[in-house]
């Protein structure tokens, strides 16, 4: 990106049908990585902590748990 | 022209040192001297004192905001304290855990230091004073900080400590995550500039008479002005400062990834800290703030006449205004710095991460598509040309 959008100024200036075109090309980039941003955001993947009963269930299905017959 | 020809134009562009040499060699002696020196001179007069300074003032300020005295019994109001804790440093054993891996418990301060102190390289004080003029300077700045994050984890890893080892684990996640927004906010600098070279970013935000007339680039358009922020609180975070210390959390790590350094070793990951907030600072006055510029004064007009063995000395007086302007600026940011470190609270690490997976990325990336679309409307120009106060050229 870096590269890339360093030409976008001088593009503005002297060729606007390039600067269109790195426009185009940086944002259709962007627009992937939000893509696989907000596809982990929904799918919860990017959440530090889950949820409270989730992380309960869980940890009575591990063997630490059954084995020492915890509740 | 193709944006395979684009492409390749702009990966050219790198650093020239032969390029640097003849650009010291065309300023008249003796100051191509002291061009030339500059690198030496600022990482070893000016990073490791300030740095120092700066635990003396972290303390002063702390002690003010808690209305307590602070540091008072070395020197005239405690000035001397750094330099008496320096010593401590000196001659505290150096202690390692037996089992540690000590080779890379060696290392792992220095690389924490060469991170930081690195970064200065590319950083213009003055027109003439800055260690290195290079054309990828901000690439060059985000990629030896990265430096920093290898040295707590390494730090971390070889203590054989699981509170150091889980302090570590914590930085490395904390500062790979929000270089993403770091990177976002100096992308649209960049952008916007038109160039990656930090002394060509503060010459251009010389108002109203500099190439292009724009004003300093956080006023460039709302867009960056964001993005300000954005960079400023991912900054606060790469640096490891409250609100976002939990790689060194006291109440659950003990002291995180230096619990095991001693003596000078954890002086150098100390002092690695205040470099890293003095050098992200340094980066935000030059690249959004306007650098060593004040609003209708150009200080290269300074004219006074006066030699210094045989040479004129006006470079050296408009580089003294200059630095003076510049570290104005950036003293103005240390102490928004630590006036944030004690008066916020500590966040929880899934709020830490949330806070830059969740807010920060998606705001930086609007934003940098935001100055695109104010790039392409208004043709490059800033708010302040757009709404006719524009100076200087085209």
């Amino acid at each position: 990106m870096f590269p890339v959008l360093r030409l976008f100024r001088g593009a503005i200036e002297t060729n606007m049908a390039m600067a269109w075109q790195i426009f185009t090309v940086s944002f259709v980039f962007i627009g992937i990585l939000l893509l696989g941003l907000i596809y982990e955001l929904k799918k919860g993947d990017i959440d530090w902590i889950k949820d409270g009963f989730e992380r309960a269930d869980a940890f009575k299905e591990t063997e630490h748990y059954k084995s020492r017959n915890i509740g | 022209m193709t944006i395979a020809d684009l492409l390749s134009s702009g990966f050219s562009i790198a650093s020239n040192t032969l390029g640097n040499i003849t650009g010291y060699l065309l300023i008249p002696p003796p100051f191509f001297v002291f061009s030339f020196l500059s690198p030496v001179v600022v990482i070893l007069l000016f990073a490791m004192p300030f740095g120092g300074i700066c635990t003396y003032l972290e303390r002063k300020i702390s002690a003010d905001f808690q209305e307590r005295v602070g540091p008072n019994r070395v020197g005239p109001i405690g000035l001397l304290q750094f330099f008496a804790d320096g010593i401590k440093m000196f001659l505290k054993e150096d202690l390692a855990n037996k089992n540690a891996d000590l080779l890379v418990y060696n290392i792992a301060p220095a690389l924490v230091t060469a991170g930081s102190m690195g970064a200065f390289a590319a950083v213009p004080f003055a027109k003439h004073v800055m260690g290195a003029n290079l054309d990828i300077g901000v690439f060059f700045v985000m990629a030896i900080g990265s430096l920093v994050s290898l040295g707590i984890l390494l730090g971390a890893w070889s203590s054989e400590n699981k509170w150091s080892l889980l302090g570590g684990v914590r930085a490395a996640a904390q500062i790979v995550s929000y270089e993403i927004p770091l990177g976002i906010a100096v992308l649209t600098v960049v952008m916007v500039a038109g160039t990656m070279n930090i002394g060509d970013i503060v010459q251009m935000q010389l108002w109203p008479t500099g190439e292009g007339g724009h004003f300093w680039f956080i006023f460039h358009n709302p867009f960056v002005f964001i993005n300000f922020f954005v960079f400023f609180i991912a900054a606060l975070a790469e640096c490891n400062r409250t609100p976002f210390d939990l790689a060194e959390a006291e109440s659950e790590l003990v002291s995180g990834f230096n619990t095991e350094f001693s003596g000078m070793r954890f002086g150098l990951y100390a002092l690695a800290e205040f470099i890293d907030v003095i050098m992200f600072c340094c980066v935000a006055v030059a690249i959004f703030l306007g650098g060593w510029n004040l609003p209708f004064v150009d200080i290269s007009d300074i004219q006074t006449g006066w030699k210094i063995l045989g040479g004129n000395a006006d470079i050296l007086i408009q580089a003294l205004f200059m630095i003076i302007v510049f570290m104005a600026k950036v003293c103005a940011l240390i102490f928004v710095v630590m006036w944030i470190r004690w008066t916020l609270p500590r966040l929880r690490v899934d709020q830490l991460m949330s806070l830059c997976w969740k807010y920060l990325i998606p705001i930086g990336l609007f934003n940098l598509l935001g100055a695109a679309i104010w790039m392409m409307a208004f043709h490059g120009r800033g708010l302040i040309e757009v709404i006719g106060l524009a100076g200087g050229h085209h």
